[in-house]
């Protein structure tokens, strides 16, 4: 069965009055439906543009925007026109959770306005209706009757969490794109919410694109991972690899700086620090900060080897 | 789980105005505005709109009295000032109306006398006295004689001769040739003849010394003895008629008075009220509304669409309004409805469409704007459905203060004589007060009136504006 998502040399640039800002670089994945790919990263790698780069929100300063994004092996996302785009692909096939939610709904329309929205937009439901359906996924998200009718100022973090979340339901999408969905919960609360995602994923038979620069986080909800560093994909494979079998040197030490509950383990950090992305390193991207880089690293960039079952990585060390 | 109100949320509408008359100030301009409010809707109940609209037109005034005082100014002087009489000899049911026809035997003529009886006790003297006839006659005029008696015997003749006409008005205090059977009477109880003599006075004062100018005279009151104006007429027709309507006009008139042509102010007052309030809320609010959708459009089109307006703006900006406006009025004397539009025009561009822009710019980059193209929500959702609430929020307050600018406008404008000639505004009230001389002469209620409506409304919309504001704009809440 074809990928539900399958992105393939993916480019995205910004421009700028200094030069162009390579945030998305050549960067191909594939989507299988029912799983969930998480994408990590430090802040800066450009996790969110490859998402920017997906469901369109290209800002104005676009200058590189091109490559492959097939739907269900089927549909060149790419080759849509903006409208058709708008009307069949936004949120009825890819949904998407934003980073903050509490920035993501709008202070002066009551919640059940809000989730009903993109029913009423793209399928001019009458708002009774659709306010019925948006009561229907609140309960879905685990949230009582009465917040239909609230302000977001009036919920608390959580809640605003979960309202975000039914709200990318909605329309019963086939791909959810969580970025960075709990970050500014406290950490109750971030159980909570994975938990729930988890359930709905089940439920729901959902695939997931989960963006976060917490290892962690995403060791517990994804089934493959891919590394970001420098607008580029470093690493992929699946989750148990990565986690026990990091291949290259950056994987591996942002494993090494996860923190520990109680145990002696001393923090890594990796020194140095993000690439320039308006003019990348030559060779590697890695290789100012790399422990291991040889005079390779610093000249030729490397190419993309399969080292396990579906596990790709871009490092000289590892393609002799 | 409820997150307490706090310095910098952003306020619906509904929550900013149910806080503003919460306060002191709110609440006050909240009855001065439901006061004004209710005049409005109940103004035809209280004034037919038809008073309204006669504004100009004497015929429906002329049972007024000229320039008189609110009737209430009896008590600020303590003197019962005269109201005003009128009798009516085609009113039989009027039991001070005496009509007595006696037919000639044997021919088709016949004499007529009516005789109007009435009280007079207030402590000045009447405005002026005015007798209408109306007479029906054939070929033959009827011969009219017109005496007034007063309550201790005295008569006087005023008026011997044929009615020519079959509606026509004797002004008895106004007219000369019958004012000089005034000075005659004068003459005959004086012995000598007066150089002035005040008419009405003579008419009502006691008969003696003193008796031709309201500082010497005394009013001579009734009480078994009546007023009388009494008609005789010889008609020689037989369907011949004659009928007359006494006014009496007196010095006080209804809740405002009147003005130079005997227009009751009132009746401006009440109608001026929901002609200034909507002007000014509709020039007020639609100006804002399309300003600040312009700066909404330039800063979320940007490129072509902002530089368009922002460029629109500067130059609308530097356009002088109230010259182009005197101009425009000049040329097309303009109702007050085509003077809201041309003021509406005029202001299409202008300072909230660049606040507006800037505010727009910051909101377009919250993330529940990217939500919600993300979602599918086209331009005009966004910014009709997300992003108006927000600023109409922000703009609110100003659209309330500045109602009371364009009430002054209107008024201004009318002191120019540049306002709707056709219908009453308080502004064209004041601009006749000034122009009949009100300020000079001390008719203080014609200027004092129409103006306080004007500053109450001022008022009103200046208290709500800045309790609105403090609440919406959290930097001018006291600490």
């Amino acid at each position: 069965m074809a990928p539900i998502l399958e992105v393939k040399n993916l480019y995205l640039y910004y421009r700028t009055r200094k030069g162009d800002v390579k945030a998305v670089d050549d960067v191909s994945f594939t989507l299988e439906k029912g799983s969930t790919l998480a994408l990590v990263g430090e802040s800066g790698c450009g996790k969110s543009s490859t998402v920017i780069a997906i469901t369109r929100l290209l800002p104005r300063n676009t200058s590189r925007y091109e490559g492959k994004v097939i739907l269900e092996g089927k549909t060149d996302l790419m080759k849509l026109d903006d409208e058709t785009f708008r009307r069949e692909i936004r949120w009825r096939k890819i949904s998407m959770v934003f980073q903050g939610a509490f920035n993501a709904l709008n202070p002066v329309i009551t919640i059940g306005d809000q989730v009903a929205e993109p029913l009423i937009i793209h399928d001019n439901v009458p708002k009774e209706e659709a306010l019925e359906r948006a009561k229907k996924v609140l309960e879905y998200v685990r949230l009582p009757d009465y917040v239909l009718t609230r302000y977001p100022h009036e919920l608390s973090g959580g809640m605003k969490q979960r309202v975000v979340i039914a709200m990318a339901l909605i329309m019963n999408p086939d791909i959810v794109i969580l970025d960075e969905p709990t970050s500014a919960l406290d950490v109750i609360t971030q159980a909570n919410i994975m938990n729930l995602l988890k359930r709905l994923k089940k439920e729901l038979l959902l695939s997931y694109i989960f963006i976060t620069h917490d290892l962690s986080l995403a060791s517990e909800l994804a089934d493959r991972v891919a590394v970001m560093y420098g607008g580029k994909l470093v690493e992929v494979g699946p989750a148990e690899e990565i986690y026990n079998n990091p291949k290259h040197p950056y994987t591996v030490k942002l494993i090494g700086s996860v923190p520990t509950l109680r145990t002696d383990k001393k923090l890594e950090f990796i020194p140095g620090t993000p690439p320039n992305l308006i003019n990348p390193p030559p060779g590697c991207r890695f290789h100012p900060r790399c422990p291991y880089a040889k005079d390779k690293c610093r000249k030729e960039e490397p190419p993309v080897v399969e080292v396990g079952k579906d596990h790709y990585v871009m490092c000289w060390l590892n393609s002799g | 789980m409820v997150e307490t109100s706090e310095a910098g949320e952003v306020f619906t509408l509904k929550r900013a105005l149910i806080e503003a008359f919460k306060t002191k100030s709110g609440m006050l301009s909240a009855i001065i505005l439901a006061f004004f409010i209710i005049v409005s809707i109940f103004a035809g109940n209280i004034v037919s709109y038809d008073k309204a609209l006669n504004w100009n037109n004497p015929k429906a005034w002329e049972e007024l009295p000229r320039l008189a005082m609110p009737e209430w100014a009896c008590m600020i002087y303590s003197k019962n000032f005269p109201r005003t009489i009128i009798i009516d000899s085609r009113n039989t049911e009027d039991y001070r109306v005496i009509k007595v026809r006696t037919p000639v035997p044997g021919r088709n003529s016949s004499s007529v006398l009516i005789e109007e009886v009435f009280e007079y006790e207030y402590d000045d003297f009447p405005s002026e006295v005015s007798v209408f006839f109306d007479v029906k006659f054939g070929d033959i005029q009827p011969k009219i004689e017109v005496y007034w008696v007063k309550p201790d015997g005295s008569e006087i003749l005023l008026f011997k001769g044929l009615a020519k006409l079959h509606n026509f008005t004797l002004y008895i205090t106004k007219d000369p040739k019958l004012v000089e059977k005034l000075y005659e009477y004068v003459e005959e109880v004086y012995g000598h003849r007066e150089e002035y003599i005040a008419p009405s006075v003579v008419l009502f004062a006691q008969t003696g010394e003193g008796m031709h100018t309201p500082e010497t005279a005394k009013v001579l009151k009734t009480d078994v003895e009546k007023y009388k104006l009494r008609v005789k007429a010889d008609l020689y027709g037989k369907d011949d008629d004659i009928n007359v309507k006494l006014i009496v006009y007196g010095k006080v008139h209804g809740f405002a008075g009147t003005d130079d042509r005997r227009r009751d102010i009132f009746v401006a007052m009440v109608w001026g009220i929901p002609i200034a309030l909507s002007f000014g809320v509709v020039a007020s609010v639609s100006i804002s509304l399309i300003q600040a959708l312009f700066g909404a459009m330039a800063a979320w089109y940007g490129g072509a669409v902002d530089n368009a307006i922002s460029r629109l703006t500067e130059i609308y900006m530097i356009i002088p309004f109230l010259p182009i406006l005197i101009v425009i009025s000049f040329i097309y004397r303009l109702t007050i409805w085509m003077l809201l539009l041309v003021v509406v025009a005029l202001s299409l561009f202008g300072g909230t469409v660049l606040t507006i822009r800037s505010l727009v710019m910051q909101i377009k980059t919250e993330s529940y704007i990217e939500a919600a193209i993300s979602y599918g929500a086209s331009s005009w959702r966004i910014v009709l459905i997300y992003i108006m609430p927000r600023v109409i929020s922000v703009i609110f307050p100003g659209i309330v203060m500045s109602v009371p600018a364009y009430v002054f406008l209107e008024a201004a404008l009318a002191l120019l004589n540049l306002g709707d000639p056709t219908f009453p505004t308080l502004g064209k009230v004041i601009s006749d007060s000034l122009n009949g001389g009100a300020v000079y002469h001390g008719y203080w209620w014609w200027v004092l009136l129409p103006s306080s409506v004007i500053i109450f409304i001022a008022v009103a919309f200046a208290l709500l504006g800045y309790t609105l504001d403090k609440i919406v704009n959290p930097k001018l809440r006291e600490q």
